[in-house]
């Protein structure tokens, strides 16, 4: 690598990344390092120092991102928790998003059920991971849909957290002040982060607050997604109305969302704003019930964020490609569709040239693959991804993994190789 | 021409059918070109194994057809009618392998997506429970024992239930480890209850390692040589298979089952 100014990278890669977002050539293929936690192995650190040190955190990112040339990285140390910052959507709007995802003191403070972290629930060196879990029982969706507010903040948070079982309790405050406090500081080393990262590096990164779809909201965080799925055969009607009211208020988390992003516009020095939506339901639903049950609220959501300005941003989690028509239904070019396995082929007759589309490493084979496959891998998906530009290579999975730095180098040289328009 | 439709030309439609004392007659009326010539009606007689009462042998298949269709609670009914019938067990249980070869062929084929499966999967958990007082009493042959749980580090069992109930239908012993299974329980298992096929699932990739660890540790055991090892899940490939060391891997249940009837030597 070339010693540039930093600025000069920043700008460089910004570009790049921002021009296939919009549906154009860039100079060449980008990079996208979408970490959901970073590679603890590599890094020479375990998951729970990563997942409780800030500071680790930070460092790692930081370390992950000089040793490899990405065109911009997406770095977390944190888990969903999404419907915490639902629960407080029309009440405090503004803070609203500082709960969207927790890291692994806030889960200490909360005593949630929905996640379990390294050196708490499993080992030093696991994974941390949200399981989720059944909180709400069929015959309360209709308590749901009259009032979801009133539901989620007074009988499924209690609940989920440990810690806020007795909510008028001195326990339950406490927990609240401490949980704040947690916030702030977890904030102030997200700051820090992003502008060393554009400062010391010239890697840029994109600021994402997040909503989820309504059916996910009900999987993911009151009923499980395998009772969420008998619920669509035995109670369908309860579950559609519980979406109709979800929706509004899912819709509103991502606007403000993105609102109060924006507002950091000059601090990141992007012009983009995506709105980051991570599906879970979506490959698990056949297109009968997806079209039934899922698509008609996330379509609405997305058209709505797409009015609002922004840019929702689709991580489509396991297999999407038997719905993937329906990404034709939206308006061209506002969206990234960030795809983790997927028939590429489909995918290129499909949608490309249509949407940006955003993924195509798998984890696996910088895991078990060889350099010359990797390369090979990246040659065919960029000859058939890239003509035309809006084409990111990214590892959905990759980064967390203890995958071979001389696998991941040549997917990287790869790209520089083959990827240049 | 799909395979199953007949080399010739015919039509059929069933004119009687009658069921009695073991033996159950079929009258056939159409046309058509059969192998030898032309004929006009056709007769069919055949001796019922299964015969337990008038009208066991169409419950059977309603009952197939129920479960094959995700019709709950008509599955459910009809399973209680087969109990209180009294209808032999291996036909029952013959029924629900059946019905789950047909729900793993319309997945195959893309009729039948993970909804599906988790459907189906609940249908015949609640069966299996049903019939579990049965089961005991009677104690049918099985076509195996697999012992199966998730990978050390991942607590996701979505598919490992599908594949628990599937394997379960089709007459396999299965033990269920559950989630989050360290490599020592998977031996301590293999020492225990010397399955022939050992599963291991995971859907985040990270649950790659907790695989390989698992295996590593079968290997020290010596225990490797004994037992057939598959991996299931979202993330996994043949680089994951090849990394982790297993016998075989899938996605989905379907290749999954066929693959350990394959090893265990069950049609």
């Amino acid at each position: 690598m070339s010693k540039r100014e930093p600025e000069e990278l920043f700008k460089q890669r910004l570009e790049r990344v921002e021009r296939a977002i919009m549906l154009k050539e860039p100079d060449r293929v980008p990079i996208w390092a979408f970490c959901c936690f970073l590679p603890a192995k590599y890094l020479g650190t375990t998951y729970a120092k990563i997942a409780y040190d800030y500071e680790e955190f930070k460092k790692g990112a930081i370390k992950f991102a000089s040793d490899f040339d990405f065109d911009t990285i997406t770095a977390a140390n944190s888990l969903d928790t999404a419907i915490f910052s639902l629960a407080l959507i029309e009440e405090h709007p503004d803070i609203a998003q500082s709960v969207v995802l927790i890291t692994g003191p806030m889960h200490d403070i909360l005593q949630d059920r929905y996640t379990k972290w390294p050196g708490r629930e499993t080992s030093e060196n696991t994974y941390p991971q949200f399981v989720g879990g059944k909180f709400m029982e069929a015959d309360e969706y209709g308590k749901l849909a009259d009032d979801p507010l009133t539901f989620i903040n007074e009988t499924l948070i209690p609940r989920v957290c440990r810690s806020l079982e007795r909510p008028s309790s001195a326990r339950a405050y406490g927990t609240l002040i401490k949980l704040g406090m947690e916030v702030a500081k977890f904030g102030n080393v997200t700051m820090e982060l992003v502008m060393e990262l554009r400062n010391k590096l010239g890697c840029p990164s994109f600021p994402a607050p997040m909503t989820e779809a309504v059916l996910d909201f009900v999987g993911d965080f009151m009923r499980h997604p395998t009772y969420t799925i008998t619920d669509l055969y035995r109670v369908p009607d309860e579950v559609k109305s519980a979406c109709d009211s979800l929706l509004p208020l899912a819709t509103k988390l991502g606007i403000i969302g993105g609102q109060m992003a924006s507002k950091l516009k000059e601090f990141y020095g992007v012009h983009i704003i995506p709105v980051f939506i991570p599906l879970h339901l979506n490959a698990l639903l056949s297109p009968k019930l997806y079209g039934e049950f899922y698509w008609p609220h996330l379509k609405k959501m997305i058209e709505d964020l797409i009015n609002a300005g922004f840019t929702p941003w689709i991580f489509f989690e396991g297999d999407h490609t038997p719905h993937l028509e329906t990404l034709r239904e939206l308006p061209k070019g506002k969206i990234i569709a960030l795809f983790e396995r997927l028939d590429w082929e489909k995918a290129a007759d499909i949608i490309k040239g249509y949407q940006c589309i955003m993924g195509g490493l798998p984890g696996s084979l910088l895991m078990g693959g060889t350099p010359k496959k990797v390369e090979e891998h990246v040659k065919n998906i960029l000859e058939l991804m890239m003509p035309g530009g809006g084409f990111i290579l990214a590892s959905a999975e990759a980064s967390s993994l203890d995958f071979k730095p001389e696998n991941l180098r040549a997917a990287i040289e790869a790209v520089k190789k083959y990827g240049t328009y | 021409m799909s395979p199953h439709t007949p080399p010739i030309d015919w039509e059929l439609r069933v004119e009687n059918m009658a069921v009695s004392e073991g033996f159950m007659e079929v009258h056939m009326k159409g046309r058509g070109r059969a192998v030898r010539g032309p004929f006009d009606d056709i007769y069919i007689g055949l001796f019922c194994n299964d015969y337990s009462g008038g009208t066991s042998m169409s419950v059977v298949e309603e009952f197939v057809e129920a479960i094959a269709d995700l019709k709950e609670k008509e599955a459910l009914e009809l399973v209680k009618k087969l109990i209180e019938q009294k209808v032999d067990i291996s036909t029952v249980l013959d029924g629900i392998r059946r019905a789950s070869d047909i729900i793993g062929k319309r997945f195959e084929e893309g009729k039948y997506f993970i909804s599906d499966l988790v459907m189906a999967g609940e249908i015949l958990k609640e069966i299996t429970e049903m019939l579990k007082p049965v089961i005991v009493e009677e104690k049918p042959k099985r076509a195996g024992t697999v012992v199966i749980g998730t990978a050390q580090g991942d607590i996701h069992d979505i598919g490992k239930n599908i594949v628990v109930a599937v394997l379960e239908a089709n007459g396999f012993e299965v033990i269920d480890l559950g989630v989050d299974v360290s490599p020592e329980k998977f031996v301590e298992a293999i020492r225990k209850y010397n399955p022939q096929v050992v599963g291991i699932s995971c859907l985040i990739t990270e649950g790659i390692e907790g695989m390989k660890r698992i295996v590593d540790t079968i290997k020290a055991a010596g225990l490797r040589d004994k037992v057939k090892i598959i991996i299931g899940g979202g993330r996994v490939d043949e680089y994951a298979c090849k990394y982790v060391e297993a016998d075989g891997w899938t996605r989905d249940v379907q290749t999954g089952l066929e693959t350990i009837k394959g090893w265990v030597g069950v049609k």
